[in-house]
């Protein structure tokens, strides 16, 4: 479940967009998700979060990550499992819990909002976030952020075998025991870390901010189908 | 007259309150030649790798003292961009030198910052890769790469800013027969180029043909090897006796069969069936990726077949290729009570424990065993488990951070040890070593029984490989 999490949050390499499309893609999402969809009209949200969700899918799809997603996609179970768990305790208990469809629509509100975040993750660089944090005048924050996402996947392969070890060792689940030889491992790893930095220094990343003609498409589309289905007849 | 392109004189190294490491030291590396310098673990050459790039002063704040002349200029003199386009180093772990997972963005940003000009950094990087044939895994993750490739990778990240030096640190720690081949591949191409490389490494068999002089390292100071003499390693003139093995015996502890497993789609393991007796040592051979350590985990029970059965007589304990991930705590008397906690008798396992590891050669149980050496860490680990009943020691790729004799040491010692054995290699130069371990072969998710070539098999000449060692 861990390797499917990091998935998550490693790009796709390839697309040639601008950075402007890869920001306003899932931020328009967002934004809509938290202030377009219609709370009163329970049908017209869910129209609004099926198209929402179909475009989500369709943009996945284009980046080539909707298998990787989906099986991430299972974390989001989660979710639902804590809403349903709630409505029952609620009913044990004899609060009024809340109406079922009206659950369905934040649970999904919920899911999709966590597909615009999969998708800035997937398609925005590190680079590029690093870039980012830079013009905001957060240097070391962009430093930071870059290292540690860069290196992500061989400190959590470390971490993964640790924890093989150590439940082999003790017989169960000794999570406390991994700590030790993991702090020791992520020093030494940081320590050689910091000695690469030291040789090859930070280089500032090669940005792409020129818009093209599939950034044009891509942006115009979504906000004529956002601006549609804003305006839907409540 | 062949050019200096380094000049060690007197050189003196310590870390903060620690004693001094490097003593006396004098080394000369000329422009175009590849060197080989060798030595036991913690002798103290990643400390010089670190001197010299001023990595030991600048990070670690160690004390130098003699003169680091690089290309004719003292070290202290460069700033540390002059420096980069001077000396460049590729680490143990080729991953940490990745600030960006896009192999071509990682490339192309620290191209554009030596060379200031984006034409010029696509120019440079299309030239090299050319050269170490990596174009097909530019797009790529470094971390979708294999061992060999990512070796390559950094190597032409090395190369962009067309430096007189390139210091490796271990270049074959992990890489399979593979990777050893690409590497070696890509060496020649350095060699081709005039740059001078050093190459620190105790696994040197496979380098032999490639070095012009090999310096050994001996009490903080280098000694001239005769390359002559390394590559005599094979004539076999001199062997010893090798330890008592514990003699296997009809008792089954594993038992596999038809046994199938995928993590995805693909199968990782197809049809696999093996037996292993009480006192078996089993070496399992395969380049990496192929399924050695999915199969060893198999074995001990944290993985389930998809098809097929694995049935265990006995217990089984995983000692990971981060040796060092293995141990929790602060002292080797505290590891044997913890690991003793677990077993029907904690008091009983841990006064036997006490005598087990004795036997075994680990008399002072107040050491930390993070701070022994990779080959002792393997055999604490090996003894540890022995004393809390575990009769199926699975070890993954334990040979990997070893010399040869540290790694005749360990091989022998595992067959001493009662019960059975199985550890996966990934390089063939480990082969000769493996007195009275049954092989196997693991490729394209079958295995077989393996019988290498005559000229895999030829034994290691043990007189020159002391020799070699010795001070």
């Amino acid at each position: 479940m861990l390797k499917e999490l990091a998935y998550i949050f490693m790009y796709r390499t390839g697309l040639r967009l601008s950075l402007v499309t890869k920001l306003y893609i899932p931020i328009a999402f967002m934004m809509f998700l938290i202030l377009g969809i219609n709370s009163k009209n329970t049908l017209l949200a869910a129209v609004q979060l099926a198209a929402i969700l179909a475009l989500e899918l369709a943009i996945l799809t284009y980046i080539g990550s909707l298998r990787r997603i989906a099986a991430a996609i299972a974390l989001i179970t989660i979710f639902i499992g804590v809403g349903l768990a709630v409505r029952v305790i609620s009913m044990i208990l004899g609060y009024e819990p809340v109406a079922l469809e009206d659950m369905a629509v934040s649970t999904l509100r919920v899911v999709e909002f966590f597909l615009a975040v999969a998708i800035a993750f997937q398609w925005i660089r590190v680079s590029e976030y690093g870039w980012i944090f830079r013009r905001m005048g957060l240097k070391n924050v962009a430093t930071l952020f870059v290292i540690t996402l860069t290196q992500l996947s061989p400190i959590l392969i470390a971490y993964s075998e640790a924890l093989t070890t150590i439940r082999l060792k003790y017989g169960g689940r000794v999570l406390r025991k991994t700590v030790k030889p993991l702090v020791i491992y992520s020093f030494n790893y940081g320590r050689d870390v910091a000695e690469a930095v030291y040789m090859y220094g930070i280089p500032e990343p090669n940005i792409e901010m020129m818009i093209g003609r599939n950034d044009m498409v891509m942006m115009l589309g979504l906000t004529v189908v956002l601006a549609g289905l804003g305006i839907l007849p409540g | 007259m062949v050019k200096r392109v380094l000049e060690v004189r007197d050189l003196w190294f310590r870390y903060p309150n620690s004693g001094w490491i490097l003593k006396l030291l004098n080394l000369d590396v000329y422009e175009g030649e590849t060197l080989l310098i060798i030595g036991k673990s913690g002798c103290g050459k990643t400390t010089l790798i670190r001197a010299l790039t001023g990595v030991g002063t600048s990070i670690y704040g160690g004390e130098v003292r003699g003169r680091i002349i690089v290309d004719g200029r003292e070290l202290e003199s460069y700033s540390i961009e002059e420096l980069r386009r001077v000396i460049q180093i590729v680490n143990q772990d080729p991953r940490t030198h990745f600030i960006y997972p896009n192999v071509y963005d990682d490339l192309y940003a620290y191209a554009l910052q030596i060379h200031r000009d984006k034409e010029r950094a696509r120019e440079v990087i299309d030239e090299i890769s050319e050269s170490l044939r990596i174009k097909h895994i530019l797009n790529k993750l470094y971390f979708e790469i294999s061992g060999g490739e990512l070796r390559r990778v950094v190597i032409a990240k090395a190369m962009l800013t067309k430096p007189k030096i390139i210091l490796f640190d271990e270049p074959f720690m992990w890489l399979d027969d593979v990777g050893v081949k690409d590497f070696l591949d890509a060496l020649a191409k350095l060699k081709n180029s005039g740059v001078a490389v050093v190459i620190f490494e105790h696994r040197f068999i496979p380098l032999v043909n490639y070095i012009s002089r090999a310096l050994k390292f001996t009490n903080g100071l280098l000694k001239h090897v005769p390359v002559e003499t390394l590559k005599k390693m094979y004539s076999a003139s001199s062997h010893r006796e090798a330890p008592a093995m514990h003699t296997p015996s009809n008792r089954r502890v594993v038992d596999i069969n038809g046994l199938w497993f995928s993590y995805n789609v693909a199968p990782v393991l197809k049809n696999i069936s093996m037996h292993v007796n009480d006192g078996d040592s089993i070496a399992i051979y395969g380049v990496n990726g192929s399924g050695k350590s999915t199969l060893l985990k198999i074995m001990a029970g944290y993985l389930k077949p998809q098809k097929g059965y694995v049935k265990r007589f006995g217990r089984a304990i995983y000692i990971p290729q981060l040796v060092t991930l293995f141990f929790t705590e602060e002292s080797i008397e505290l590891e044997l009570s913890g690991i003793c906690r677990g077993s029907k008798s904690p008091k009983d396992c841990h006064s036997m424990g006490r005598s087990i590891l004795k036997n075994y050669g680990f008399d002072d149980l107040t050491l930390t065993p993070f701070n022994l050496s990779w080959g002792q860490q393997e055999k604490l680990a090996v003894a540890l488990a022995l004393a809390a009943g575990f009769n199926i020691f699975l070890l993954d790729e334990p040979f990997s951070g070893l010399t040869y004799i540290d790694r005749i040491a360990l091989a022998e010692y595992l067959t001493t040890i009662p019960g059975a054995k199985i550890v996966t290699i990934s390089s063939n130069d480990s082969i000769p070593l493996l007195k009275g371990f049954k092989l196997y072969r693991l490729s394209g998710g079958t295995l077989e029984e393996y019988r290498p070539t005559t000229e895999v098999q030829q034994d290691l000449d043990y007189g020159t490989l002391t020799l070699i060692y010795s001070d």
